[in-house]
């Protein structure tokens, strides 16, 4: 067991799992150098260092590929289909316009429409959310774009110990697989297991139990729904706060058990409100679990803007703790 | 009467603990054994228990405090006594009590990891007496399951406590996961360790490692100690043993994990994700679906073991309302004398040495083996019977007075499922060459569902991966057949074609040709 930031535990899951399996291969923009590629003896290892130390390791199944998502998350997709588990890196979610059709028409199609005689193991990973001032085009949260696919596994870790485990089953998985990291939080540490393992998809993780209101968030809104779960405990509130872990397939029946212990439910969402996850969620609830809600489910969310560039206004465009900490109380005073 | 109800001390590493909720008023009568007040330390949380009966005068800490270990927590003491007395005991006992320095090297748990064979084997060695004992933890468990007993066993022993191959921190390979290949491994870390003889104490599975051992290394042996054990008769809670090496799922495993406490509120999210945790490793599925298929037929051990006890002084311990192994297996040993132990255990006596004590309400399985459960102290004052060169100065003593959780009151009629018997167990010949890619599957249960090409769009729905009815795992399961390894997975549903990739062809339908 050691402490190891998401960083360094997905790091840790590329290398014990190419290790293990030689059908896993790297593929992305600057993956395999970053200072001159080839030949570089310890380089910076991908845009966020999630890649360091394995080129030199691995050689050729550290791909580097021109600037052009359509054409390498394609291949990416095709190696899969032929045996192959690729893992490609789409560097920022909001890149997926230009490689969408590969995706959502063929990948997440393959194993329906050829009856299931084809499967496409492939992991797409892609850095999301606002935090960094990276403007409208570089800070969205686009997940509720590919739940929206059927064929497709999107999945959200919160903390080192999930990264791994979950990063570890998305390569093992045999569908597509969208691994979606926020940006803020690859510097969270926790104790991740030297060992290979891997956490199944569709279980929620509960990450802090309380009777009083149920929190829902995945992602870095886990670590805020936290800390508004710390603030309202001073006051005897006692916050449950669940993290979905994967969107699709999605644990709602965690949800449920939890709104059923604590009859309050507030959704929190980096996403612009609108068909997104935490409606998803909200509209569950409010369909299989009506009868154990004693006040209306609660929403935090961004607003439905695109991420404005300017820092205060970026501030006041994520959902923050205190947002949290009002719509608790609301609901719970309600 | 006055009495000291002071901070424990659970397991070396604990200074102070955190002083929760009392759950006994002030002026309340108590038994012997009634939990008074709540604790939390680092490690865990437990209730501290009185050691006699009569009335809790005085409650001293305050909830939220942090004491440190033999600080004054209550005072116990008869309804009559004046509450002078009390305050002046009270204001002598904070007068004269002095913190205890713990040292850096007395706080010291540290395990450590020794190679045996193939395998690297995490123990943690604690003590340092001239005689050994060794605790071997159950099935799933792991080295802190005996985080209570091993430093109360100090005293006389050096005390190893290693992790099961399979288990805790230890290498996750159990060959065919036969006794013999467990007991092959412990002959081997003895070895290592240098340990010549040991008093033998064993939990669950454990006690059926203890019992083979004792049979095949008699020289090891010196004394046996068997708590709730398997291998002493042939029923088992089979249903329990299958569902715990499946079951990946929160939800799947609690229900199974309230059968091991008689009270199943003590099943806490925390207990069950530490546990989801181990399961997930790789390889510990392999490793325990291996020991499952062992441990529901353990006839052979089962027929030997009258004869092993014979031999061996014995004490075994059992929880009357155990709902994994029926406590009626060592009831069926041989030449047992009946006595009633002054707590209120049932104490059986084998003549001229063996003991069996029972307790009802408990279930003898837990988190922590028997939790401050001391019991485990007397193993240290059985006799040798073997004659001759041993000897042993010590003398029998009463056990203990001993926690007593709440009973369910569930009676045990029907809970246990009789292991089917199987024409062939695996031969444990070469159970050291032996990779967990050659473990022995257990034979599945036979697909409900009628195969179907259709392929599930249910995304959104989670999947359950140990389900036989998947269409890609009805494929997989015609292709591995069609591979015709005797030892292949017949299948692991569609994580097969990952976990053994390296050793199997591409089925055709993968490979590039067929695309």
């Amino acid at each position: 067991m050691a402490q190891l930031s998401i960083r360094e535990a997905i790091n840790q899951a590329f290398d014990q799992e190419m290790e293990r399996d030689s059908s896993v291969i790297l593929m992305g923009e600057d993956i395999a150098g970053g200072t001159g590629s080839p030949g570089e003896d310890e380089a910076w290892g991908g845009a966020m260092g999630l890649y360091k130390g394995l080129y030199k390791k691995y050689g050729d199944r550290v791909l580097d590929t021109p600037l052009s998502e359509a054409a390498f998350v394609g291949a990416a997709i095709g190696a899969a289909t032929c045996g192959m588990r690729p893992v490609a890196e789409l560097m920022f979610i909001d890149f997926l316009g230009v490689c969408f059709d590969q995706i959502f028409n063929q990948a997440a199609k393959f194993r329906y429409m050829f009856g299931g005689k084809a499967e496409t193991p492939v992991v797409i990973r892609t850095m999301y959310g606002a935090g960094l001032s990276a403007a409208a085009q570089h800070s969205q949260t686009l997940t509720s774009i590919f739940t929206h696919v059927p064929g497709i596994k999107v999945v959200c870790p919160s903390s080192p110990y999930d990264a791994k485990g979950l990063m570890i089953e998305s390569i093992r998985d045999n569908d597509p697989v969208i691994f979606c990291e926020h940006k803020k939080i690859y510097d969270v540490t926790g104790d991740v297991p030297d060992e290979l393992y891997a956490i199944p998809f569709g279980e929620a993780n509960i990450v802090r139990e309380g009777d009083d209101c149920t929190i829902v968030g995945y992602g870095m809104m886990v670590h805020r729904a936290l800390e508004a779960a710390e603030q309202l405990a001073e006051d005897g509130l006692e916050c449950e706060v669940v993290d979905l872990r994967t969107l699709s397939p999605i644990d709602t029946d965690t949800v449920l058990e939890s709104v059923e212990n604590s009859g309050h439910l507030v959704v929190v969402d980096e996403a612009s409100p609108r068909c997104s996850i935490a409606a998803d969620v909200a509209a569950s609830v409010a369909r299989e679990g009506f009868g154990d809600l004693k006040a209306p489910v609660g929403m935090v969310t961004a607003p439905h803007t695109p991420v404005p560039f300017a820092p205060e206004l970026e501030k006041h465009f994520i959902p923050s703790a205190e947002k949290i900490v009002a719509c608790v109380r609301e609901t719970v005073d309600d | 009467m006055i009495k000291a109800i002071t901070m424990p001390k659970w397991g070396l590493s604990m200074t102070e603990g955190v002083v929760g909720d009392w759950m006994v008023a002030e002026g309340a009568a108590v038994e012997s054994g009634t939990e008074v007040v709540l604790v939390e330390t680092e490690k865990i949380a437990g209730a501290v228990e009185v050691a006699a009966a009569g009335t809790l005068r005085r409650t001293v800490a305050v909830t939220g405090d942090t004491l440190p270990v033999g600080a004054l927590l209550g005072v116990l003491g008869d309804a009559e006594t004046p509450e002078a007395e009390i305050d002046a005991f009270v204001e002598q006992f904070q007068e004269n009590f002095v913190p205890a320095e713990v040292s850096a090297e007395e706080g010291a748990d540290e395990t450590e990891t020794v190679q045996v064979g193939e395998l690297s084997i995490n123990y943690l060695r604690q003590g340092s007496a001239d005689k050994t004992a060794v605790l071997l933890h159950g099935f799933g468990g792991d080295l802190n399951n005996w985080l209570f007993n091993q430093p109360a066993l100090i005293a006389n022993r050096t005390v190893i406590a290693p992790d099961l191959p399979g288990h805790g921190l230890s290498t996750k390979k159990v060959a065919n996961g036969s006794l013999l290949c467990m007991v092959h491994v412990l002959e081997n870390l003895m070895e290592e360790l240098g340990v010549t003889e040991a008093d033998w104490v064993g939990h669950s599975m454990g006690g059926a490692i203890a019992l083979q051992l004792a049979q095949s290394s008699p020289q090891l042996v010196r004394s046996l100690t068997l708590l709730a054990s398997a291998g002493l008769g042939p029923e088992i809670n089979a249903d329990y043993l299958e569902g715990f090496a499946r079951s990946r799922s929160r939800r799947e495993l609690r229900p199974l994990l309230r059968q091991l406490f008689a009270d199943p509120a003590l099943v806490t999210r925390q207990l069950v994700a530490d546990l989801l945790k181990y399961k997930r490793l790789d390889g510990v599925q392999e490793c325990l679906e291996a020991l499952v298929y062992q441990l529901t037929d353990t006839s052979e051990l089962t027929e030997a073991a009258r004869r092993i006890i014979a031999d061996v002084p014995t004490l075994v311990i059992w929880g009357a309302d155990d709902r994994i192994v029926p406590a009626s297996h060592p009831r069926e040993l041989p030449n047992q004398d009946r006595a009633h132990g002054a707590d209120g255990t049932r104490l059986r006596r084998q003549p001229p040495d063996n003991r069996l004590l029972e307790r009802p309400g408990l279930t003898g399985r837990g988190r922590h083996v028997f939790a401050s459960y001391d019991h485990l102290t007397t193993c240290s004052t059985l006799k040798p019977r073997a004659p001759a060169l041993r000897t042993s100065g010590s003398t029998p003593s009463r056990p203990q007075s001993t926690s007593v959780g709440s009973s369910t009151g569930l009676g045990t009629n029907g809970t246990f499922r009789r292991s089917v018997s199987r024409s062939r167990l695996p031969s444990d010949a070469d159970c050291q060459r032996a990779s967990p890619k050659s473990a022995v599957r257990l034979p599945r249960r036979p697909s409900t569902s009628t195969s179907t090409l259709v392929p599930r769009w249910d995304h959104h729905r989670p999947t359950t991966r140990s389900a036989g009815s998947s269409p890609r795992c009805t494929r997989r399961r015609a292709w591995a057949r069609a591979c015709s390894s005797k030892t292949r997975p017949t299948c692991v549903c569609h994580r097969g074609i990952t976990r053994s990739s390296t050793a199997l062809p591409w089925p055709p339908w993968m490979s590039a040709n067929s695309v």
